[in-house]
């Protein structure tokens, strides 16, 4: 397989004609610049082992409640559309392979190509949000299908139905925010990349937002099922 | 760390290192192929076409053929498909496949923990009725209105938003209306022989704490419905009896 070798020296610091990432030099406190690659790329796994975490609190809840309340989450269940789910799934998946496809590019220097990757990870990632607001939150919000105390759905036929509603707006609600604060990130990436601050040799915060990503996107790969398919 | 230890690294020990070793030569990062990139990308989207067939089959099976099959089967598929898929991301997407074992290592203790986490919680909420029997109802309130703090909330949730809506609309609005909502998720709300909505679930019977426990009585006793509810009803309490003799021959009392 394909190996790129980071192992460049800086070019002249101030000269304006050289990109960005070929002026880049490592922190001294690191020997080299894969040392800092690697430490960083660490830091971003403890990162997402405890975003892992976080969400199997939430996969918790609904197994336990699934377990106790089968019912219940049938029936909330059988609320949702899986073809707007299913369709939230293509969009992340795609978002997902712009994304890492973006990287690629970077990676070989194909600038042009990676910010159309990169312009592409950030529209599935709206529209994945737009799809979840008008069709799914909007609506079902309005009628009375909400969590916990605020419920007031009159049409409900098991008594634990907003504790369904609890758990699949904390879930998925928890994952949009992900979503949202992976736009900002995406969004960085996009402006920062049109700066020149991205190539071969140095691309540490796109790995990082990168590899964010797609935690996001296998917390929706195992979110779809759960909520959508499975009764 | 002795110097005669020291010669056996790979890397030779130099004193003027602040880090005591010279790096020799470096690793290159992968570049994955974007044929390979395109591939997992293709083989996730027929991945999901695949569970979304499997979770309608269960329905257009009972439905066509009049097979049954068990609830499990589904739940196991769309988990085992969803764990392909998260392998497939993984591995390729974020490159742990070509990454040192040390990422790898810590996305498998991660999940060992979020294990843990689940199945302690699990036993936990099982046996809290085994040593002190007011504590097994605990978990319960929530849905049924108990303990929350709403005006005009006196009882399960679902029945003060109906009895609202009943107050504000009248009898014959709701009716009207229950058959339209009904009508937009499938049409059934109850089990029925065809739909795969198991009334006993994986650990039946776990905290009754008999809080309102005649709801289904007034609630379930509308239109259609009726007479489905009724079967539902008596086949939940025969399933309910059968599996507290299971617990409690389990429980060895």
């Amino acid at each position: 397989m394909a190996t790129i070798d980071t192992h460049q020296p800086a070019l002249g610091k101030d000269d304006k004609s050289v990109p960005l990432w070929k002026r880049y030099h490592h922190g001294h406190h690191w020997r080299t610049a894969d040392d800092e690659f690697d430490a960083a790329k660490i830091g971003i796994w403890l990162f997402l082992s405890t975003e892992i975490l976080l969400f199997s609190g939430m996969f918790c809840a609904y197994t336990l409640f699934r377990l106790m309340y089968p019912e219940a989450i049938a029936a909330g269940s059988s609320y949702l559309d899986w073809r707007w789910g299913g369709l939230n799934t293509v969009v992340l998946l795609i978002s997902s392979f712009t994304m890492a496809n973006a990287i690629r590019c970077v990676q070989l220097d194909k600038q042009s190509w990676a910010r159309i990757n990169l312009i592409i990870t950030w529209l599935c990632a709206a529209l994945f949000l737009a799809i979840k607001l008008t069709f799914e939150y909007g609506p079902k919000w309005a009628q009375g299908k909400r969590p916990g105390v605020l419920f007031n759905y009159p049409f409900a036929s098991e008594t634990h139905e907003p504790i369904w509603w609890g758990i699949y707006y904390v879930s998925t609600g928890i994952h949009a925010t992900h979503v949202i604060g992976g736009m900002a990130l995406i969004a960085l990436l996009i402006y920062r990349q049109a700066k020149g601050s991205y190539g071969p040799s140095h691309y540490t915060l796109m790995e990082g937002v990168g590899l964010y990503w797609h935690i996001v996107d296998l917390v929706w790969i195992f979110l779809f099922p759960l909520l959508y398919l499975v009764h | 760390m002795s110097h005669a230890q020291a010669h056996n690294q790979p890397h030779a020990y130099d004193p003027s290192d602040p880090h005591g070793f010279h790096e020799e030569g470096h690793h290159g990062h992968v570049i994955v192929p974007w044929q390979i990139l395109l591939g997992v990308l293709l083989a996730l989207l027929a991945f999901t076409v695949l569970t979304v067939f499997q979770a309608q089959f269960e329905k257009y099976a009972a439905h066509e053929w009049g097979w049954q099959i068990p609830g499990w089967v589904n739940v196991v598929l769309a988990m085992g498909i969803a764990c392909i898929k998260g392998t497939l991301v993984v591995m390729y997407f974020m490159q742990l496949r070509y990454d040192k074992g040390l990422n790898v290592i810590l996305l498998l203790f991660t999940l060992f923990a979020v294990w843990l986490f689940i199945m302690f919680t699990a036993i936990d909420l099982n046996n809290r009725g085994h040593i002190t029997d007011w504590r097994a109802g605990e978990i319960t309130s929530g849905g049924t209105g108990v303990g929350v703090r709403r005006e005009g909330v006196t009882g399960p949730l679902i029945i003060v938003a109906k009895d609202e809506y009943i107050k504000d609309h009248g009898e014959a609005e709701y009716e009207h209306e229950l058959h339209a909502h009904h009508a937009t998720h499938g049409g059934q709300t109850i089990s029925t022989a065809q739909a795969s909505r198991s009334r006993e679930g994986l650990t039946p019977g776990l905290f009754s704490t008999g809080v309102w426990e005649h709801l289904g009585d007034d609630h379930d006793a509308h239109g259609d419905a009726h007479t489905d509810g009724a079967h539902a009803e008596e086949a939940d309490h025969s399933a309910s009896e059968e599996h507290a003799d299971e617990n409690h021959d389990a429980g060895g009392h």
